[in-house]
């Protein structure tokens, strides 16, 4: 009865401590988003396409009010190109960033996340220790 | 499927370039879904920063504090389980103790008139068998003496018996006397 | 049915996006004349006011399946808000929730069977990504003041490249809400297609005959269905991400 009541209080422990623990890194958050690469594909072309456009479109603009059809709008295609691989670079940038920060950050996060599912093996170690004391309490009462 | 076709049919006869470009392009009706998907995320905004998200930030608030306050109560209901498991082991420990001292004094005591039993039973022991010893001695020495005399009487018998003409009974007496001590 | 079979299209995949005003004949559509778009849009306002307002009454500790579902939008967006434009946009917290949910209603009730999209609609997508980059641009400019110019000027790059890169970085700044707006737009109106096709294909090979050949497009439609859910809510989530990160710029200038 002794090392039971012994053993449900290192378990009450483990159990406050996995609580306790489960609440802190609710403020860490899960990293930056978890779309796919395809998404991100995606998302790529539709930058460049579209840098494409706004590029042609701002030529066709000035063209349209200075009176010089092609020249502006070719020049603007091949900023708007540019641009559109400009963002398309900052969003592989960003992607990367993420991976990375994703891969330092998993230590931190797997043992978090591990907590719950792994709860019954501290208390169990813990209860190695509450035994061996109450064999010592036993020969030493003898 | 069949009425939206059926709709679509009348529709299309209606407005005969709808099957024609992407009806996404056709600007005809942008005012109107600009105007009233204004008016929408107006609405909801205001539902939404107004009502719903206080109300939402707020019960997630009050959780976090309820559970935060459960576990230290939880806590300390454990810290007080464990005093009263110390205070507990520790009067154990103390009655089993006590019960060892009262053990070893019942045992101490049961000693001492053991012991005191024992010394009595060897003080008459030794007073019997003193007793004894005089007794046989006194006994041995009785035995001796008559045998002194038997001796000393069938001495004299035989003298009498042998040399009629010595007989000198003192004589007789200290050589038995001497032969037999 | 049987003309439009006759006319080798079975059902036409572009008209489940067509606009029809609900009352009236529909001869012309004026700025507020109530049509099937506007039906959607509110039948998502009422969902989410259903869901964020009604489920979360009970203001319960122990929370009910509605109320927990709001929590978790609301923690999803927090999340997101707090990473990704970080802690001082918080302020902006209401906007992009009102965004988000707006969105993924929209998307997601857009996938009830005879249903409307108000989102797959270039004009919705438009008004939606023109209100993020008019508003992120002037909050830019509230914080920064003038000094938000700097956005655009590189700093890194070489003397003679810098007004070259400076036109390339202003195109790309405009290029955000385009780009926000055609992803948004297309991937919902592009799903919804492909699915009328495989739907149209199932009916005409029933209609043909050739019934268990049917099911190949009818296989093909579950397996699209799931993946239409799937980007009814990315849409959202990388349209409300997004934005985060628009914000996150003009908050921190990089």
């Amino acid at each position: 009865m002794d090392d039971k009541s012994d053993q449900r209080l290192e378990r009450l422990e483990a159990r406050i401590k996995a609580a306790r623990k489960a609440r802190t890194p609710a403020s860490d958050g899960k990293g930056k988003g978890s779309y796919s690469g395809l998404e991100l594909a995606w998302r790529m072309v539709i930058d460049l396409v579209s840098g494409v456009g706004v590029g042609c479109g701002i030529g066709y603009g000035i063209d349209a009010l200075a009176g010089t059809l092609p020249a502006f709008m070719i020049l603007f295609t091949i900023l708007g190109f540019g641009a559109g691989v400009r963002v398309m670079m900052r969003s592989a940038a960003e992607y990367q960033e993420k991976l990375n920060a994703s891969e330092t950050a998993q230590p931190n996060t797997a043992p978090a996340t591990a907590q719950p599912t792994t709860a019954p093996v501290p208390a169990q170690d813990n209860t190695a220790p509450a035994t061996a004391s109450e064999d010592d309490r036993a020969s030493g009462g003898r | 499927m069949a009425t939206e076709t059926a709709e679509e049919l009348i529709h299309e006869a209606a407005e005969p370039h709808a099957s024609g470009g992407l009806p996404q392009l056709d600007f005809s009706n942008w005012d109107s879904q600009i105007f009233w998907l204004v008016v929408a995320l107006v609405l909801l905004y205001f539902l939404m920063s107004r009502i719903a998200l206080p109300r939402i930030s707020s019960v997630i608030e009050d959780r976090a504090d309820a559970i935060a306050d459960d576990l230290d109560q939880a806590a300390d209901l454990k810290r007080r389980a464990e005093e009263a498991e110390v205070s507990y082991t520790a009067a154990l420990n103390a009655a089993r103790a006590e019960a060892q001292t009262i053990a070893a004094e019942a045992r101490a005591e049961v000693q001492k008139e053991l012991d005191a039993a024992i010394a009595k039973a060897d003080a008459e022991i030794a007073a019997r068998t003193a007793e004894s010893e005089k007794r046989i001695a006194e006994i041995r020495d009785g035995a001796l003496e008559a045998v002194e005399t038997v001796a000393t009487d069938t001495a004299q018998a035989i003298v009498a018996a042998l040399l009629p003409a010595a007989q000198d009974e003192a004589a007789i007496s200290a050589a038995v006397k001497q032969r037999v001590s | 049915m049987a003309s439009d079979a006759n006319e080798g299209s079975f059902i036409h995949p572009m008209d489940q996006f067509v606009i029809k005003p609900l009352f009236g004949d529909g001869e012309s559509i004026s700025f507020i004349t109530v049509t099937n778009s506007t039906l959607w849009m509110f039948i998502a306002v009422a969902a989410i006011a259903a869901l964020t307002i009604l489920g979360t009454r009970g203001r319960s500790l122990v929370p009910s399946r509605t109320q927990s579902i709001a929590e978790l939008l609301y923690g999803f967006v927090r999340n997101m808000v707090e990473d990704v434009a970080g802690k001082g946009a918080m302020k902006y917290f209401p906007y992009i929730f009102t965004l988000f949910v707006f969105i993924l209603f929209c998307n997601v009730l857009g996938m009830i069977p005879l249903a409307f999209t108000p989102t797959s609609h270039i004009a919705v997508t438009v008004t939606l990504a023109l209100a993020v980059f008019i508003s992120v641009t002037v909050i830019g400019f509230v914080k920064h003041g003038a000094a938000f110019l700097g956005f655009f000027w590189p700093k890194e790059a070489p003397g003679w490249l810098r007004p070259i890169l400076c036109v390339i970085e202003l195109i790309s700044y405009f290029v955000r809400p385009v780009s926000h707006s055609v992803r948004l737009g297309a991937n919902m109106m592009a799903g919804h297609a492909v699915m009328k096709v495989f739907a149209g294909l199932t009916a005409m090979v029933i209609a043909g005959g050739l019934g268990p050949v049917a099911i190949l497009p009818l296989g093909a439609m579950v397996g699209m269905t799931a993946i239409e859910f799937l980007v009814a809510f990315i849409q959202a989530y990388v349209f409300a991400i997004l934005t985060c990160v628009y914000l996150h710029d003009a908050l921190h200038m990089h």
